[in-house]
């Protein structure tokens, strides 16, 4: 058909010419064959690959659409996997790295070692895969920006608090005073013992009163007091339990006050500075601002200060200085004239904001409960209810039902992959047939799916009963079956499926 | 059946999907039943009666009794998550009256249209036959005048100059690409839109795909011109080239068709989007028989999941007829028997990329415009050259891969090949390799 070319035309010739010096090219092509020697890179997994059940569970995982529903059931599955010592096959590696760029830190650095080498290999070549490899880890303390900085002590206290302290230390002579202080500021929102000797160096030589310092030195100061005064052996403790003795009105020894230890005030806190209570000692001390213009809100100046170290003194210590119960020492405290002022024409204690302070870093379930039946703010609720221990939050909610809701549900103080308890899961699902079945539901499209991050691996049982009782007949089955027991029945369902495997 | 990415295949929307995932929990359906050629299941809806769905899980094929013009319905696709994550939860038992009603049903109508075919008398035939003479021999004269057009604006092209070709408009090549659509040619448009679409901002790339097409297409415009000097086959498979489309019906009842039963194993897809339309190609792989395939499906926004979906991974066990051709490997599902999910694959591979060159040499002998094929070799690295991603063989001899591959493909390619050689699924593209899956321990998974 071509064999020849004929064509009178010049532009047939050429055209006769291309398709022919084609194939005749073609005919003869030789394959490419590398010359030079290329790098036979070879990565060799130690570890056996997760086994084949596995993979289609995170398929399911990875399709479903709530962001926080995927990614707790991801860190199951990543613990799983990570628990067996396994790893992901590199055949299912990709989407999995894909997947894990969308979960928090904590999930990341767990899956880290279900990556393998290889999974490790390719976070390394691929950009994108970068953040959740691991090396950053250290280099972020070291080169990370501030606010990267205080995320990863932030999480390094929680999770590895002497490592976090080792950290601080061998920096600490390269920071700025601003950076020591908001480093300071983490130790306090997370304290604990292995911090006390390093603070305490730091009080005492680095950031002890000098007649001319900045006023982040002082705040410095402050922070370090409030951590010291956290430890009951601390010569601040003590000193301040001491000095505070002094202030102690001790009652008479009678029968019936030993048997009924009612409340009483049993402090007198001074109208003029003495030896305590002046402005040095509590700036040299405790670091508290002598300027400050909170200090206007307060009757005295001693009531000021007295505000300020309530704030930093553990609650117990009030209860060994006075004899008396909890619960009479918070009435004292919060019933006695000489601490009340007026806010808003309202007259409250001036503790108040003292122990709510104290309850953002050092919980007491003790103190955060008397709190709690004082407090009036719904806002103020929701957040003392945050700083309860689980048992507590799960015991004083099942007793106060009225204040489920997603809010307090989101702020549970559980753990991330901490689940209720099965009792308390139980209470939460009838509540909330039962506000469906009495009219009481305020239509929350998202509680389902709360519900479903913390509940109980055990309520398919419980939860399938409401589903075929009498939720059927209520004509709000459709917001039941779609928003709570859909999110709630999937969930716990493929957390089994993750844990059976 | 199928997995769940399968599945999701099969939904014709992502809204379905998802709404199907949220029925894939055996607890949601009041009964889930099986037989060995279905599953069945009811579950409650917004209706008052519950919805029955079933699935024809031989020739796959859904029905279900809710009101939905989705097809498959949310229903449909929930039965069959139900059935990849939690298959111990339907009972086996006998089918109800229901769904042996819509199986026996299927079955007859697969055998009436046999039949009808057979019933026809001769004289209907030869009547039928010479309207099909006479509508062919129209639609020849047509596509010839087509074909002389092209010829000509080839011809223009070259005295214009070739390296003008950049420098045109898009027009230029869309009246020709509309031109040749109504002369019944379309498949000689898709050279001119090859043409069209080359990357002209790389001068090397551009000019040598320039030419192989004109090539191509000059041989194919050579052969429109000597029609009628070529065996009846030969013919055939010439209008097939220029586009001309022949009824699935006619072929598979054609005794001069060529059908072949195996068990063919999907070996991958790949679509893309023209206009409103999306051409997916399936390539397929004959476990017994070693030979590929090629099924082409087009797609638009109305368009419904098809008789006998194909699902990537799995292999069917189905009789294909070919499209004609100098050496066919285009084809349809004629009929399909069962589809195997989990298959243990001990086919021959290639062992080395000259195997495959020879293989390919002698396609292009039988069939000079032969692209599309796939094939399976073994021990290959993917390595990183200069030109690009490269399939080394053990003889150190490579393909390039296609650019067409994902950037998420590319990273689970690299993922298996380092540290180790791959045994590997590919088609031959215009612009290389493009790989499809690969063989891990003797099962087939697609990347």
């Amino acid at each position: 058909m071509i064999g020849e070319i004929n064509a009178t035309e010049s532009a047939e010739r050429a055209l006769h010419a291309v398709t022919l010096d084609h194939f005749y090219g073609q005919a003869g092509k030789k394959l490419p064959s590398i010359d030079i020697k290329f790098e036979e890179k070879s990565i060799h997994e130690e570890l056996e690959y997760a086994s084949d059940e596995h993979y289609p569970i995170l398929q399911q995982i990875l399709d479903i659409d709530h962001q926080r529903i995927r990614s707790r059931l991801l860190t199951d599955w990543i613990k799983n996997v990570a628990a067996s010592a396994k790893i992901v096959h590199p055949m299912h590696l990709v989407n999995y790295l894909n997947a894990l760029l969308t979960v928090p830190k904590a999930a990341q650095a767990l899956a880290l070692p279900t990556l393998g080498k290889k999974g490790a290999w390719l976070a390394q070549q691929n950009s994108k895969y970068q953040k959740i490899e691991s090396s950053p880890q250290d280099d972020i303390w070291s080169f990370g920006t501030a606010q990267q900085r205080r995320t990863f002590l932030s999480d390094l206290l929680k999770n590895d608090p002497e490592r976090a302290v080792q950290m601080v230390t061998e920096n600490w002579p390269t920071e700025t005073k601003t950076e020591k202080r908001k480093h300071l500021k983490l130790f306090l929102e997370h304290p604990n013992p292995i911090q006390f000797p390093f603070v305490e160096h730091l009080y005492k030589e680095e950031f002890r009163y000098k007649e001319k310092e900045s006023v982040t030195e002082r705040a410095i100061r402050n922070i370090l007091a409030k951590i010291l005064l956290l430890n009951t052996d601390s010569t601040l403790y003590r000193a301040t339990q001491e000095a505070l003795d002094n202030y102690v009105v001790h009652e008479k020894s009678g029968f019936l006050s030993r048997v009924f230890q009612t409340e009483r005030d049993f402090l007198s806190i001074p109208d003029m500075e003495d030896d305590f209570f002046n402005r040095q000692n509590m700036l040299e001390t405790y670091g508290i601002d002598p300027n400050s213009s909170a200090a206007s809100d307060y009757r005295t100046d001693q009531l000021y200060w007295f505000h300020a170290l309530c704030s930093a003194l553990p609650f117990e210590m009030w209860t060994v200085l006075s004899g008396m119960k909890p619960k009479s020492v918070f009435k004292s405290f919060f019933e006695s004239e000489q601490y009340k002022t007026t806010v808003k024409g309202q007259k409250e204690s001036i503790l108040r904001n003292a122990f709510l302070e104290l309850t953002s870093y050092h919980s007491n379930d003790e103190l955060l409960l008397l709190l709690l039946n004082a407090e009036k703010d719904l806002e103020t609720v929701a957040v003392l209810l945050s700083r309860l221990s689980p048992s507590v939050w799960e015991k004083y909610l099942s007793k106060n039902l009225n204040l489920v809701n997603v809010k307090t549900l989101d702020n549970c103080p559980h753990r991330e992959d901490d689940t209720w308890s099965l009792n308390f899961s139980r209470i939460i699902l009838n509540e909330t047939v039962e506000r469906l079945a009495n009219k009481t539901n305020s239509y929350d499209y998202t509680i389902g799916l709360k519900i479903s991050e913390n509940i109980h691996i055990d309520i398919t049982e419980h939860l399938l009963k409401l589903n075929n009782g009498k939720v059927q007949n209520n004509h709000q089955y459709g917001y039941w079956k779609n928003h709570i027991f859909d999110p709630i029945y999937l969930t716990v369902t493929m957390r089994n499926q993750i844990h059976q495997l | 059946m199928f997995t769940e990415q399968q599945i999701e295949k099969l939904a014709p929307k992502e809204s379905t999907f998802k709404a199907g995932k949220k029925l894939a929990l055996a607890a949601k359906w009041e009964t889930l039943e099986k037989s060995d050629r279905a599953i069945w299941g009811s579950v409650r809806g917004s209706g008052k009666k519950p919805y029955l769905t079933q699935i024809d899980t031989a020739n796959i094929a859904y029905k279900c009794t809710c009101p939905s013009r989705q097809f498959p319905c949310k229903h449909a696709v929930g039965l069959m998550l139900v059935n990849s994550i939690d298959p111990a939860a339907f009972t086996v038992t006998k089918e109800p009256d229901y769904v042996q009603e819509w199986l026996d049903k299927r079955a007859k109508r697969a055998e009436k249209v046999d039949k009808e075919e057979k019933e026809i008398t001769e004289e209907e035939k030869e009547k039928r036959s010479s309207a099909k003479a006479k509508r062919e021999d129209d639609k020849l004269k047509l596509t010839l005048a087509g074909v002389s057009e092209l010829k000509l604006w080839l011809k223009d092209l070259v005295r214009i100059g070739l390296l003008e070709l950049p420098n045109r408009p898009s027009a230029y090549f869309d009246t020709m690409i509309e031109r040749m659509v109504d002369c019944k040619a379309p498949g000689l448009g898709g050279w001119v839109r090859a043409l069209k679409n080359l990357p002209y901002r790389e001068q090397q790339i551009w000019q040598d795909r320039a030419l192989d097409i004109l090539a191509k297409l000059f041989l194919l415009i050579k052969a429109a011109e000597h029609l009628d000097q070529y065996p009846d086959a030969e013919q055939k498979a010439i209008k097939s080239l220029l586009g001309w489309t022949f009824i699935q019906k006619e072929l598979a009842t054609d005794p001069n068709s060529i059908s072949l039963k195996d068990r063919w194993l999907v070996l991958g897809s790949h679509s893309e989007i023209q206009e409103d339309l999306t051409i997916t190609r399936y390539w397929l792989y004959g476990l017994d028989l070693g030979k590929d395939a090629l099924i082409i499906r087009f797609y638009n926004k109305f368009s419904n999941a098809e008789h006998h979906p194909i699902v990537e991974g799995t292999a069917i066990e189905a009789e294909l007829t070919f499209y004609p051709g100098f050496d066919p490997h285009r084809a349809f599902i004629k009929k399909q028997k069962e589809v195997i999910q989990s298959l243990r694959i001990e086919s021959k591979l290639m062992d080395n990329w000259q195997s495959y060159q020879d293989h390919l040499m002698q396609n292009i002998q039988r069939n000079p415009w032969t692209n599309n094929r796939a094939g399976l070799i073994s021990n290959v690295k993917i390595v990183n050259l200069s030109q690009g991603l490269a399939a080394v063989d053990k003889d150190r001899k490579y393909f390039l891969l296609s650019p067409e591959l994902e950037e998420d493909k590319v990273s689970t390619l690299l993922l298996n090949s380092v540290g180790e050689r791959i045994n590997m699924a590919f088609v031959n593209r215009n612009e290389g390799i493009l790989p499809l899956g690969l063989f891990i321990e003797n099962k087939y998974q697609v990347l």
